[in-house]
Order: C-alpha cells, then structure tokens, then sequence
C-alpha cells in the first residue's frame, strides 16, 4: 500500500475535511475534540484503506468510520444516556413548537439527544443523506433506522407530518 | 424542514488543514507525533504483554535500593525503531517503543529487551501467514500480479504515565481475507519493579470486585447492547490474575476482553472501567 498524493481516499480527505470537522463538531460540540475525532478517523481510514472495496461508496465507508469514532468518544465520556432518561428530561424543558425564532432551542434540544439519534439526525438534515446510506454508515438496517429517525423526531417534538413522509421514508 | 444554516456556519477553525495534513501523514506511515498538540511530558505508553511466561520480573527489589524518578523527571516513552517495508506479499508498519528515565537501568533494560522480542515474534509470525496466504494464492491458480499485499501493523499508545506506573497498550493488527488484531497490556510499577495484575492492582477480593462493576457498568447499557451479550457468562472465571487491563489516564484500571470473550464478534473488544467499592 503506497499511499500517494493522488490516491482518490487522500483527495477525499482533502476536499471534504470542513465537512468532516462539521460532523465531528455537530457531535461533540467542542474545537479540540471535533479535531482530534477528525484526526484519529483519518488516521484509521488511512491504515485500514485496504478494507475498502472498489464498488463502495469512499464517503459511505468514511463517515462510517467518523461516526464510530464520535460513538467512542461518547462511551468514553459516558454521555450515552438510558434512552427513557432522556425522554423524561425533553418533557420537563418547555416544549416550543418549531419556529423560525427557536431553531437555536432546536439546536440544544439535539444536543441532548442519545449520541445514535443524534448522528442520525446531523446525518438526514445537517448533511441531506438519504435513509438507506445513513444506514449504511451506522451499520444498520433501513427499518431500525427508521424508528430511530422517527424516535428523534418524537424526542424533539418536531411535527412528524411536517418534516417527514412516507414517500421520503422510503428512500 | 430544519434549518441547517446554523450547522453550515458551524466555524472552521484555523488548525484544521494542520491537523489534515499531519493525519494524513500519520496515517501513511511518514510520522507519528501530532506536533500541534501540547506533549505533556507525560506521554503514556501502553505495552502489552500477553506471553505470560515471559513475566519474570521479579518484585524482589528492595525500594529503598532505588533511585526513584524527580516529579517532573518522569519516564519516557520513545520510538526507538519503526519498520516500514512493502513487497508484493505484505506491507509492514511496525513501531518499537522503548522505556527510558526511570532511573532502573537494569529494570529498563529488561522490559525492552522484552517488548523487542514480543514484536519480533509477532512480526515473525505475520510474515509466516503473509508467505502462506501468497503461497496458497499461486498454488490454487492465483496470479502474482492479484494478489492484495497481507498489511501488518504494529503500534503503541501509552495509556498512563507516572513517575510510578506505566500503562502500555501495543497492538498487533493484520488484514489479510479477515482481520486479526492483537492486544497486549502491560502496567509496570516502577516503585516494586512488577508487571501488575489485577489481583496487585486490587488485592485479593480481586475477583469479586472486577466482576461486580461489570455488572454494575453492563446494567446501565441499552437492551441492544445487552443483547449481543453471551447468557452464560461467568464472569467470576473469565477474571483471572492474567487478564488484560490497562490504567486509563485517570489511573483507573480498565479491564479488556477479547472478541468473542463476553459477546458476539459485532461487540467487539468490551472494555470496563472498574471503580473501586466505596
């Protein structure tokens, strides 16, 4: 493996790292910790390039890799809450109906999210991934992410008719 | 929809294409260090060391014989050789750490003594499957030009790092048609110049301790978690003198199980970080 310059993961890297740094960022929610989750998934994707096979997609199996890489810094810090703990904790803050004037209430309301609701809610609308690569990435199957998507908005108290429907569900 | 403008405006700090290029370059092999980053002088190393056989250090130094380390005037973790090779079989990145400033040059001289030679075999055995893999290749009709090189890695962290102890964690990673992955752990105190195990760490309630905390961590995982678990576990036999762990950079003992030790291979390698009974 003679990993040069014009290798097409490299120029990934390259042209998509404010991406990259965004996503850790959406995550973690700090400079120093975005930086060193985007760091140590480069370093990983990098040793591990061979494990990528030709007809897959390099940002599917990338951002796989970055995610899991925001999940351990997560368990590491035990921010990963009961999912019922976490229910009970949206209920107490007031409950804004989504607004132009709230979205910043929205934006802390997604950080208390449990850290794989999160990724799948920074994924879909921070990022417009569709459900079936989101599912790729997180290396599950389309129907869990589907209730883990309609768990969040739920979570969220964000109006299901309004941001989703069953023909975008689909995809 | 939600407005995402707030993440587009997400700022993008200043470091950030350092922090690219130096990954990158770590990642490629070209060097190891993250030179923005401030290196305390504690860098912690993590050796592991799993040939059991191979742990003769003998606590029999009289503490007061030794010289021990300055606050400040800690040990140190370094490369002392990194091995970067590739052939049409395999590609090879191995990094060796050594052990210096401990003040105990007889202590330092034999655990890298040791960790040389756990990397020499472990690099010894990587080549022997790599030239086997090949050889099956060409003999079932293979062509020489198809074959993907078997990637060999080995590498360092340091987990903890005091004037008193050293946590190493080296690990041996192989990818041929699966990939292999090797862990060892290895915590020194360099006051009673042992190689700890879980019973020094924890005295002789060893067992019941460890086990309980993982009991106490594995309630609080989410029922998906918990499935992947195996239902007939004992973890009271599974926590043996021998078993892995590592001090974190807190100084807590972290207890390490192997793949397919304690869940299903999708779990992983669990790690528990056990708190002591109050």
């Amino acid at each position: 493996m003679d990993a040069t310059q014009d290798s097409p993961l490299i120029s990934f890297i390259q042209e998509n790292q404010e991406k990259l740094y965004r996503i850790a960022y959406a995550h973690v929610k700090n400079q120093d910790d975005a930086l060193d989750l985007v760091h140590s998934s480069i370093v990983k994707a990098l040793q591990k390039q061979h494990t990528l096979r030709n007809q897959e997609c390099v940002r599917t199996w990338f951002y796989r890799i970055l995610v899991n890489e925001c999940m351990t810094y997560f368990r590491k810090k035990s921010r990963l809450i009961y999912l019922a703990d976490i229910g009970d904790k949206l209920l107490e803050t007031s409950a804004q109906p989504h607004g132009q004037d709230t979205y910043l209430d929205l934006y802390s309301a997604i950080d208390q999210l449990p850290s794989q609701l999160k990724t799948i809610i920074i994924l879909r609308y921070f990022e417009d991934l569709k459900l079936s690569t989101i599912a790729e990435i997180t290396s599950t199957n389309l129907s869990t992410t589907k209730s883990r998507l309609y768990k969040a908005l739920e979570l969220l108290k964000l109006d299901l008719g309004g941001m989703e429907d069953d023909r975008s569900l689909s995809i | 929809m939600i407005d995402h403008s707030p993440y587009d405006n997400i700022q993008i700090p200043q470091q950030l294409s350092n922090v690219v290029e130096n990954a990158i370059a770590c990642g490629t092999g070209k060097h190891r260090r993250r030179p923005w980053k401030a290196v305390a002088a504690c860098v912690p190393a993590t050796m592991a060391a799993c040939l059991v056989l191979l742990l003769n250090l003998s606590p029999s130094f009289a503490a007061g014989a030794c010289s021990l380390p300055v606050v400040g005037d800690v040990c140190r973790i370094f490369v002392f050789r990194e091995y970067h090779t590739q052939d049409e079989i395999k590609y090879i990145d191995a990094v060796i750490p050594q052990i210096e400033n401990t003040g105990k040059t007889q202590l330092e001289q034999r655990v890298n003594l040791y960790i040389q030679q756990l990397i020499q075999n472990c690099l010894d055995e990587s080549e022997a499957r790599a030239k086997e893999y090949y050889d099956a290749f060409v003999a079932t009709g293979g062509d020489p030009a198809d074959f993907h090189p078997i990637g060999i890695t080995i590498d360092y962290e340091v987990k903890y790092l005091t004037s008193q102890y050293v946590s190493l964690h080296i690990y041996h990673y192989e990818t041929a048609i699966a990939a292999y992955q090797t862990d060892y752990y290895y915590t020194l105190d360099l006051e009673s110049e042992k190689v700890l195990t879980l019973k020094d760490w924890f005295g002789n309630d060893y067992k019941q301790i460890v086990a309980d905390s993982i009991r106490n961590t594995i309630l609080t995982w989410s029922p998906e978690d918990r499935r992947e678990l195996w239902t007939d576990i004992s973890l009271e036999d599974l926590i043996t003198e021998q078993r892995s762990f590592y001090l974190n950079e807190d100084g807590q003992a972290v207890v390490v199980f192997d793949k397919y030790e304690l869940a299903c291979g999708a779990a992983g390698r669990p790690e528990f970080v056990i708190s002591q009974p109050s």
